[in-house]
């Protein structure tokens, strides 16, 4: 065996070592791209007590308000923000808590794919002595201002499932009832104009600390060339983080 | 390397001038491709009002791939000689082979197959690197529970351009750089069949990496390496589109290839080399070719009808307007079973020609492993329904898949009896490519028995779509083509490049690879037996162990991958220039000088036996010792006169 | 191809000394591995295999143990040889001379092919009937029928003969009941697996495809998840399947709305 300099087995340690780094650039370099799947800020749901929250969320049809520096493309994705602005990926629930939610809906209807989301599910307790579990009639759950119209169909459907294995499994599916398409354009978020929101309650319940859960929109939407035709158009901002699709993490906070 | 270059023997012409190396060359064919990419895109954005991205970035990719051939001189050839309706002559012939090109022919229009197949090489290097790269990105993944590193749509993506760039790169690793750097030297050919076409099939393949690595930045693509429709169709990103073209325009290289290794192989072998003397390899790589060129026009037009789907809103594979998924499943599978063997049996190939070599001996039963890889590539043309157990479509078929499917062990079998039957009682010199051959070994074993429980209906019914099946084809694709592939180019390196690689780190890096390997995927064996999915960019509790071990241990492919590149770096930057037949392998290549000479033999060879003609005394004596001088001659050397014939 | 019909003292360097028998110690090597890797899978395999909750799936885990018991020695045949030749075949540098060539032996070649012959029959003819006695029964009036519909990214399931649709991520079952799952999806390719149960189908957009009739024979609580990229949440598409008694399975209809 012909002797080696030290040189080369630090040439081997050297190259390793560098090997890593390009992996740990490659990995940082992917995550950066916001193209691939975009990561955004966090949304705590407002304490009322001590066991008991609020969260209030909107749904534009576009997204002006939440992605305001979007490319021409993605700006007509529609997007789930919180109240007026800020983006909405990531929510945090408190624990053991009966959570109330909000939703303010601009955006109008299209019909369901799967009339399994025409129900609601999975909600607790009583707002305003309705009941609120299992009711079949979408338009008794829906609070709305004064002016408002509503469609016949859900405009989107706010849908919290858990991850595989959950140890306190969560399900709750609520139809999000939509603004008629003919209704004017009269509220200014923003600097954007949309029509009165259908302004959609109901509660349910966390479990322990430490759970993580998914939310998403299961009615399939967006315009025709791309949204409503078969497969039916669980693409583009369906299934980018950060528009109709989140996490939801029960934490204490 | 340049020394090497520069001893080839060149008359008349000096060197060319920088301007003369660069216009026309690869630098020139990117240039003007890029500029015909924009004018393309351009043309058909504003004419589809940039409604149709798909449109616009079929359009952008169609321009790259025309213009970059303008702008490499390709279709100078057909201006120069088909339109002036004479043959080319001796002498332009040799200057399209890179006569006194120095080391820029290695990024020009040069037909020689020696400079081909070393620019095939170095693209097979870096396809397997970029494609670990995504790899260690998956371990990093899946090694703790939830998508904490990456959104589950980047994972997606990842996970599909790791699968498809090393598909890519298994194909063309060892037709590629062995297929035409050694195989007409192996027949005693002077160049390939069809030398222009030779360099086409290359720099469609150059041509097309860009295509996958724009992806990334059009949003990548959901479907993995399998492309189904009709979540292919789905995609609002026009990143599927690359993927698509990708495997169109990678199409078109390999049927150029396969068309050219198959004349070649028929035609141009030298006297003597009857079909009953051919050299393992060559069966190898001719029975790849021929699959091939079976196989990819599926591939092609699966991805052609995506395409259409997708651009021109048919509807081949959607159901609501009259389509039907398994349509693609079954053109994807026809030509995705036989491609497997297509990567295979060349990597099997060399293991069969090393190990002859370094157990100085004939390999055992040599009609029997060529009659098994036959009869391999036969059967495995009418397998692919084996992917489709569970699809739902044509039931009743299952079984007769199931038997033909299990039949595919009876030839395996007598590759390992050929390949055991060598080792046995040889005389064993263990070298980096014999341990390579060992590693080729283990793993096929595994792999191919884990292959039998998924050919099974009973056990695939709870493990097909699992992660069991991921270990299965990493089992044969990775643990037995790429370790074959890695003992080739331990072998055939210091007839290449003229320099042997380093030893210590060739070990090195085996040992690394292996335990890494194997640690990895018995792991992901023990996950899918348990049940967990594939392409899991979460990871459930129940599957967290597994996962995190096999994220550890691919810690050590890693660090081979690292080594190997190390080995590689220094060995072209200071190793020792190599002997001309360092291993003393007695097939044609090894009668030749290091650097091969342009023309490969001054005078054709006339073969008398079977290279594999072990069992006589040293039958010359510089295959003991030899000064570097006589080595390094340039004066080729007749093989050894053999015995006659008993 | 010259070959010297050289055979018994081959490869000796010295003729004096008596040349060990190769080929019955490596054969011994092989029994020996051979019948110590069975029994250790005899021990592991109750170890790693999951627990089987139906019929099908303990037909499916017997076919594992059974083709992992049978292939342990076909494997330990090529390990044991190539450890023994890579041992005492080896020399420690370039070898001076070449190898003799093994006599050519056709009876081996045929041997060979004889028995993996019959061991490819074998696993045919057992894969054939397992999977026939797994497939065969037909749905009877006593079967339930759960309709699976797939989208991405959740799995929503009916019980039409009770009219109701399940209102959580549950498939709830009663024990000892045979049941066949119609599948089908609404987007795009799903694969819809229990492998408790051992069942495993696609589900296909525009068309009906169905499991066997499978019997659950074991109270517990599995998972259904999806086996075929769909998409973002792919990896998340998991639900829950409950075996339960039949007084709590009839309880539970009752809780989503539908009658016994």
């Amino acid at each position: 065996m012909k002797p080696r300099s030290s040189g080369f087995y630090i040439g081997i340690i050297v190259s390793i070592i560098l090997g890593f780094g390009i992996v740990a650039g490659i990995a940082l370099g992917l995550r950066s791209d916001a193209g691939l799947g975009s990561e955004s800020g966090v949304l705590q749901a407002t304490k009322t007590g001590p066991n008991s929250a609020t969260l209030n969320l909107a749904t534009y049809p576009d997204s002006h308000v939440c992605h305001p520096d979007n490319s021409p493309e993605q700006a007509i994705w529609v997007t789930y923000c919180a109240g007026n602005n800020g983006v909405v990926n990531q929510i945090e629930l408190p624990p053991n808590s009966l959570i109330t939610v909000n939703i303010s809906q601009y955006d109008s209807g299209t019909a369901l794919i799967n009339d399994y989301f025409a129900q609601v599910r999975g909600t607790s307790a009583t707002l305003d002595g309705k009941p609120f579990s299992n009711i079949s009639d979408v338009s008794q759950i829906s609070k709305t201002t004064t002016g408002h119209t509503f469609s016949s169909d859900p405009g989107h459907t706010f849908t919290i499932q858990s991850v595989p294995d959950s140890s306190n499994p969560i399900f709750v599916s609520v139809p999000l009832i939509g603004v008629s398409s003919t209704a004017p354009a009269s509220v200014n978020v923003n600097g954007n104009m949309y029509p009165m929101p259908n302004v959609i309650s109901f509660q349910f319940r966390t479990g322990p600390a430490g759970m993580t859960y998914l939310w998403h929109c299961y009615d399939p939407c967006g315009d025709t060339q791309y949204g409503r035709n078969p497969p039916f158009g669980f693409s583009g901002p369906m299934w980018t983080l950060g528009y109709m699709a989140g996490t939801m993490t029960v934490t204490n906070y | 390397m340049s020394e090497n270059v520069m001893t080839e023997t060149t008359t008349g012409a000096g060197r060319p001038s920088l301007r003369q190396q660069l216009f026309p060359s690869m630098v020139s064919g990117i240039i003007v491709g890029v500029i015909g990419a924009a004018v393309l895109g351009i043309i058909v954005g504003v004419a589809t009002q940039g409604k149709n991205p798909d449109a616009t970035v079929a359009a952008i990719y169609t321009g790259w791939v025309i213009f970059f051939f303008v702008g490499i001189g390709a279709f100078g050839d057909v201006l120069k000689w088909g339109f002036a309706r004479r043959e080319p002559t001796h002498a332009e012939e040799q200057q399209l082979a890179g006569k006194g090109g120095g080391l820029w022919r290695y990024f020009r229009w040069t037909t020689d197959h020696k400079v081909v197949g070393m620019q095939y090489l170095a693209t097979a290097l870096f396809l397997f690197f970029v494609g670990s790269m995504g790899a260690f990105m998956i371990r990093l993944e899946q090694s703790r529970p939830g998508a904490i590193f990456f959104p589950p749509s980047t994972y997606n993506t990842i996970v599909g351009m790791h699968g498809i760039i090393m598909i890519v790169a298994s194909v063309i690793m060892v037709s590629g750089p062995f297929g035409n750097f050694v195989v007409p030297i192996m027949i005693g050919a002077r160049d390939m069949a069809f030398p222009r076409l030779n360099a086409l099939s290359y720099w469609l393949l150059f041509v097309d990496i860009p295509i996958i690595i724009t992806t990334i930045f059009l949003g990548g693509f959901q479907t993995g390496w399998t492309g189904y429709a009709p979540l292919a169709v789905q995609e609002l990103t026009p990143g599927m589109d690359a993927y698509c073209f990708f495997i169109i325009i990678f199409a078109i290289s390999t049927t150029v290839g396969a068309m050219n290794l198959i004349t070649t192989v028929l035609v141009l072998r030298t006297r003597g080399m009857t079909w009953g003397r051919l050299p393992i390899l060559v069966w190898g790589v001719l029975l790849s070719v021929v699959l091939s060129l079976m196989a990819f026009p599926f591939f092609m037009i699966s991805q052609i009808m995506v395409v259409m789907d997708r651009i021109f809103q048919t509807s081949f594979f959607e159901a609501a307007y009259g389509g039907n998924n398994w349509v693609y499943e079954h053109l994807f599978w026809f030509f995705g079973h036989p491609e497997v063997y297509v990567i295979l049996l060349p990597a099997l190939a060399i293991a069969a020609e090393v190990t002859a070599v370094f157990s100085r001996k004939g390999i055992f039963g040599r009609r029997m492993l060529v009659g098994s890889l036959v009869t391999i590539s036969i059967l495995s043309a009418i397998v692919w329904g084996h992917h489709l157990y569970f699809s739902g479509s044509n039931t009743p078929l299952d079984a007769p898949f199931m038997l033909d499917t299990e039949l595919i062990s009876i030839p395996t079998g007598f590759f390992f009896l050929a390949m055991i039957g060598t080792f046995w009682r040889g005389k064993i010199w263990v070298t980096v490519p014999i341990l390579f051959v060992v590693g080729v070994l283990i793993n096929f074993v595994i792999g191919g028995i884990t292959g039998i429980y998924l050919a099974d209906l009973p056990t695939d019914e709870i493990l097909h779509g699992g992660m069991f099946v991921t270990a299965h084809f990493h089992f044969t694709l990775v643990g037995t083509a790429v370790f074959g592939f890695f003992a080739g180019v331990y072998y055939w390196f210091p007839k290449m490049v003229g320099k042997q690689l380093n030893p210590f780190l060739g070990r090195l890096h085996f040992w690394l690879f292996m335990i890494g390997f194997n640690g990895t995927f018995l792991s992901l064996f023990y996950a899918g037996l348990i049940g967990e999915p594939r392409w899991s960019a979460n990871i459930a509790p129940p599957f967290v162990t597994p996962n995190t071990i096999a994220s550890l241990f691919a810690i050590l492919i890693a660090a081979s991958v690292f080594v190997m590149v190390y080995n590689v770096i220094i060995t072209l930057r200071s190793g020792e220039p190599a002997l001309a037949n360092p291993w003393g392998g007695k097939t044609l290549e090894w009668t030749v000088p290091t650097p091969v000479p342009l023309e490969n033999f001054e005078e054709l060879p006339v073969v008398t036996s079977t290279p594999y003609d072990y069992g006589t005394p040293v039958s010359h004596p510089s295959d003991v010792e030899g000064s570097l001088e006589e080595q390094l001659s340039l004066q080729p050397r007749t093989p050894p006169q053999p015995q006659p014939e008993s | 191809m010259s070959e010297a019909n050289i055979e018994g003292n081959a490869g000796s360097t010295s003729p004096a000394v008596q040349e060990p028998d190769h080929f019955r110690r490596v054969m011994t090597a092989w029994v020996v591995f051979s019948i110590v890797g069975i029994v250790i899978w005899a021990f592991l395999a109750p170890v790693i295999l999951p627990q089987g909750a139906s019929n099908l799936e303990g037909i499916d885990d017997f076919t594992i143990t059974l083709l992992t018991a049978l292939a342990i020695p076909v494997a330990m045949f090529v390990f044991v040889f190539l450890a023994y030749s890579l041992l005492f075949f080896r020399t420690n540098d370039r070898p001076t001379e070449d190898a003799v060539p093994l006599k050519p032996r056709p009876g081996l070649q045929i041997g060979w092919l004889g028995i993996t012959s019959l061991l490819c029959l074998f696993l045919f003819i057992y894969g054939m009937v397992a999977f026939y006695q797994e497939t065969s029964a037909a749905p009877t009036p006593n079967t339930l029928i759960v309709r699976v519909t797939a989208q991405q990214w959740l799995w929503s399931f009916d019980y039409p003969q009770y009219s109701i649709s399940s209102q959580s991520q549950v498939i709830e079952l009663p024990v000892n009941r045979p049941v066949q799952f119609i599948v089908t999806s609404e987007d795009v390719l799903h694969g819809f697996s229990i492998r408790a149960l051992g069942v495993r189908i696609d589900a296909n957009p525009g068309e009906m495809t169905s499991t066997p009739v499978v019997t659950p024979t074991a109270i517990g609580n599995y998972t259904v998840n999806c086996v075929e990229l769909c998409g973002l949440l792919h990896s998340y598409m998991w639900e829950a399947v409950n075996v339960v008694d039949q007084s709590s399975f009839n309880s539970w209809i009752t809780s989503q709305g539908g009658h016994p």
